[in-house]
């Protein structure tokens, strides 16, 4: 054990009061100032310090990462960060404390017809995915997640789409942003915002859709809430169906009914367009309009013109909003008012509940409509943004493209000139990526846990970074028939024991966050990039170094696909004598840098949609930049804020205010959407009459994997509840802390009470963190998804409380 | 060595609890720090992990806490010492702390 001398501790004492004070101050504010005696340790004695990106969310705050003999010892914020600088949430504090749980995989494990697990070698169990797969490369399916690292995400991309052929490969962001990116396409032609984290440092409002920044992006809601304190005057109005800690920050908070959102956006465009203060300029400048064709839903739709617009929002009067939404008239006609100011900036923000909705895309589509009919947008605090809640949802998932439909770069499978494109920036053989996209998230484990005599034709399937057996919708359907089905093969690479790993056949212990090299995109599209500062434990190895071998056992095995054009390795990786470096062993894996040969080859396609990436070695020197990056005539690079914007976008020719130049129709302008409201596809009945909810917490990150090996965070918040309504649980007669049973059609889950809690629900509805793995609120949820973005709504079914003395009868 | 900056909550206004607050200030280990309605800041500064685990049940058992809430944790190897040894621990309160009903492989 180390001791801490007096000076350090005295230090630390007064971060941590300083911490707790601003949490019992700022009354929603669980974001810490860096400490300054850890930030500017000297290197020397062994500890040395090394800056790393956050592994939680897709804030992508820096930290700097405390090594000594080869263990991590401590961590602080980054104060070179532009995104945190220096702050950290209580997540990021303890980031370093999610390598060292105890029960860590270290060695590959195979489990036996009894059920045990045997520990076999890495080479058997290469030996076995590549055989399951050389038999039938067709029926394999590939899930991964937005906790990919860039190079892990392309790794695993060319290995299916331009290896396999086999367009069968998702990632968790299925589940939590695809509605954001089809909202961005449909709107803007090209995914991803326009604007950045300055617009929260220059908004005048900032609107919370749905959203709860204070605890699941906590560091950049202080940008806003700081600035408070600064004496500057910020307005934050919550849109939500439950209070939250961002409500107690919030000035007004507008309490909505589930799926309010899309009625009250129509609403404010209805009011917009009645009292003709609707930016006309803008809009005859830069936008059109668009709508659904009356033959079906679509991704771009189809044009219509302003009258036919104006006479459907006219539909959406203040008084059917109202009644649809839940919000007051004069709610309402403040929303419009306020966006018929063109004096002030506004900001839009938003994550799962806009994007966890059956009418994801729309709603997407309808607030970013919002901002472009009023004008609000472009300008820094004037800016629809949506966030994502993993680290590389947007590097990995949206550039990379690790999307049954898509490739890296903003090209899609369909399209034969992207595919052409992409074949040969691989320098494979043309023909070889197939043209028919692949199974969705939801699709992809109907078809694994369907028998295969019904017509489940995925019969492996390769889980990497993620934690399906936790976080699919309706696990009973969709994952927990795995168990009878002896044909079907589960292969989960992961960390620690999960529900996913309880019912793998083949587990792979994996290395994670600063074990290995990686680079994640976050909210803000910047890149980030960091290095392997430790070993991982025992056998555990990177997730981009499985993809590498077990695509070379299959170019040793003779498939025809792990080869290019010349006959070379698809991965192959040359030496300066143009000797090729054995990286598929993993003992040579790290002689080169992996990740950098990866990111330059994938940097080719980055240019194509106009989200250039500067090399490798600038990421190296930066703490993250943000696309697109263009070299300037200096030599040196130059990232972007404001893109579409001519003031600060490269790509905005001279003179020109704006300009969409990836839209859809081809004429520089974006899209504002119409669509009817509807009604969720399951609302509260007789037999089950309450609205269920499901979401994060502050202290756990997404299924609680990691963040529950952390003693702080666990005591914290050690489990799992249900928060109801105070009135709700009386008329029930049920008290504080009680287990009750929640139910749905689908499934239950047994959970504590916490009424009153940190959230407060309205009447009528019940909220259920999912980080606890002991009790699973996904056996209750519903897999009801958007049509377009196919992205589940876990925000809103049908569900009911039972004491636990009723359920047992 | 840990030093924690925690925040507890109250049922009722920080000052209405002055028992509480007595029982709190009791503790050596204890610095109180701003309060705000129901919520006091405190740090915990204790010579090891038991005494710091100690103080931590203790804080929870006080009736009128309804929540413990961590702001920071200092953290180094003695942190992860404690990690490591309370994931072996079977008899953890509440229920569901780690290392009891995590999955096993
Ligand atoms: S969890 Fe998110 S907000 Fe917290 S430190 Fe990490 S990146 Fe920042």
């Amino acid at each position: 054990m180390k001791m801490m001398n007096s000076d350090r501790r005295e230090i630390l004492k007064s971060a941590a009061m300083a911490a707790a004070g601003s949490l019992v101050t700022g009354g929603s504010l669980p974001v810490v100032q860096a400490d300054p005696g850890v930030a500017d340790l000297p290197d020397g004695e062994g500890l040395t310090w090394n800056k790393a990106p956050c592994r939680f969310c897709g804030t992508g705050c820096h930290v700097q990462v405390g090594v000594e003999d080869g263990r991590v010892v401590a961590v602080a914020g980054d104060k070179a960060a532009d995104v945190n600088k220096g702050l950290l949430c209580v997540k990021g504090y303890h980031v370093g404390g999610i390598l060292y749980g105890e029960d860590r995989l270290t060695e590959p494990l195979l489990r036996q017809d009894d059920g045990t697990l045997k520990a076999i070698s890495w080479d058997e169990a290469l030996d076995i995915i590549a055989k399951r797969i050389f038999d039938s490369p067709q029926t394999f399916a590939f899930y991964g997640s937005g906790q990919w690292t860039i190079p892990e995400g392309f790794a695993a991309q060319k290995f299916m789409k331009g290896g396999l052929s086999n367009n069968h490969i998702d990632p968790n962001a299925r589940l939590c942003m695809a509605s954001a990116v089809t909202g961005f396409l449909g709107t803007y032609g090209v995914d991803e915002p326009a604007g950045c984290y300055q617009d929260l440092d220059e908004c005048d409002v900032l609107i919370t859709w749905g959203n709860n920044p204070a605890e699941m992006h906590p560091v950049l809601f202080s940008r806003v809430t700081d600035r408070r304190s600064r004496g500057e005057k910020v307005r934050i109005i919550d849109i939500g169906t439950r209070r939250t800690r961002t409500t107690d920050a919030a000035n007004e908070y507008l309490n909505m009914k589930p799926h309010g959102d899309v009625a009250i956006a129509l609403g404010i465009m209805h009011l917009l367009i009645e009292n003709n203060t609707y930016d006309t300029s803008f809009v005859k400048d830069h936008c059109n309009f668009r709508a659904h064709p009356e033959s079906g839903k679509t991704l771009m739709g189809e044009a219509i013109s302003e009258d036919e617009f104006r006479k459907r929002i006219a539909e959406y009067t203040p008084e059917r909003v109202s009644e649809l939404s839940g919000l007051s008239v004069e709610q309402i006609r403040m929303l419009g008012d306020l966006f018929g100011d063109r004096n002030i900036r506004i900001t839009s923000l938003w994550c799962m509940g806009m994007n966890q909705h059956t009418m994801g895309t729309a709603i997407n589509t309808l607030v970013h409509g919002v901002h472009l009919l009023s004008g609000h947008f472009g300008k820094p605090g004037d800016s629809p943004t949506s966030l994502t809640g993993q680290p590389s949802a947007c590097g990995t998932v949206r550039e990379v493209g690790t999307l049954s439909h898509a490739l890296p770069g903003g090209r899609v499978v369909a399209n034969p000139e992207h595919r052409q494109q992409c074949e040969e920036f691989w320098n494979v053989p043309e023909g070889r990526i197939n043209g028919t996209p692949g199974y969705h998230t939801v699709k992809m484990f109907d078809q694994f846990t369907m028998p295969t005599d019904e017509g489940g034709d995925i019969t492996t399937m390769f889980v990497q970074v993620t934690n399906p057996g936790q976080t699919l919708p309706n696990l009973n359907k969709l994952f927990n028939d795995k168990e009878q089905l002896a044909d079907k093969f589960l292969i989960v690479s992961d960390v620690y024991p999960t529900p996913t790993t309880a019912l793998a056949n083949l587990i792979l212990p994996a290395a994670m966050w600063v074990e290995k090299n990686g680079m994640f995109g976050n909210s803000e599209r910047r890149t980030q990039q960091w290095f392997k500062m430790v070993d991982p434990p025992g056998d555990a190895r990177d997730d981009c170094w499985m993809t590498i071998a077990i695509a070379r056992k299959l170019f040793e095995m003779g498939h025809e696909g792990m080869q290019d054009k010349d006959g070379e390795f698809i991965f192959a990786v040359k030496d300066e004598s143009g000797e090729e470096i054995p990286i598929w062993e993993f003992e040579h894996y790290y002689d080169t840098n992996v990740d950098k040969h990866l990111f330059e080859e994938y940097r080719q396609f980055t240019t194509m949609k106009h989200k250039n990436l500067a090399p490798y070695e600038e990421y190296v020197k930066a703490r993250g930049l943000r696309w697109p990056v263009v070299e300037q005539q200096d030599g040196s690079w130059r990232e972007t804020r404001f893109r579409f914007s001519g003031f600060d976008d490269p790509f905005v020719a001279e003179g020109e205010e704006f300009d969409f130049y990836h839209s859809s129709t081809k004429d520089g302008k974006a899209q504002i959407w119409f669509h009817d409201y509807e009604p969720p596809p399951e609302m509260p009945d007789e037999d089950y009459p309450l609205w269920l909810c499901t979401g994060r917490v502050l202290e756990h990150w997404h299924t609680g994997s990691m963040t529950r090996r952390v003693t702080q965070l666990s005591r914290a918040m050690p489990t799992g509840y249900v928060e109801m309504n105070k009135e709700d649980a009386k008329d029930a007669n049920i008290r504080q802390g009680e287990t009750v049973v929640v139910e749905s059609r689908r499934g239950s889950c047994q959970l504590p009470v916490w009424i009153d809690g940190r959230g407060r629900p309205p009447r009528g509805t019940i909220f259920v963190p999912f980080f606890d793995e002991t009790k699973m609120i996904n056996n209750v949820t519903l897999e009801a998804y958007c049509p377009i973005s196919k992205q589940p709504d876990y925000k809103k079914c049908a569900a009911r409380v039972r004491k636990m003395t009723e359920a047992d009868s | 060595m840990p030093i924690s900056g925690l925040v507890l909550t109250f049922d009722s206004p920080v000052e209405q609890n002055q028992e509480a607050l007595d029982a709190i200030k009791a503790i050596p280990e204890i610095d109180l720090g701003q309060a705000n309605d129901r919520k006091l800041a405190i740090v915990v500064d204790s010579d090891d992990t038991i005494r710091d685990r100690e103080i931590w049940d203790t804080l929870q058992q006080i009736t009128s806490v309804t929540n413990v809430a961590i702001a920071m944790v200092a953290f180094d190897s003695e942190c992860e010492e404690e990690a490591s040894n309370d994931t072996n621990s079977q008899d953890d309160t509440p229920e569901d702390t780690q290392g009891a009903n995590r999955t096993n492989v």
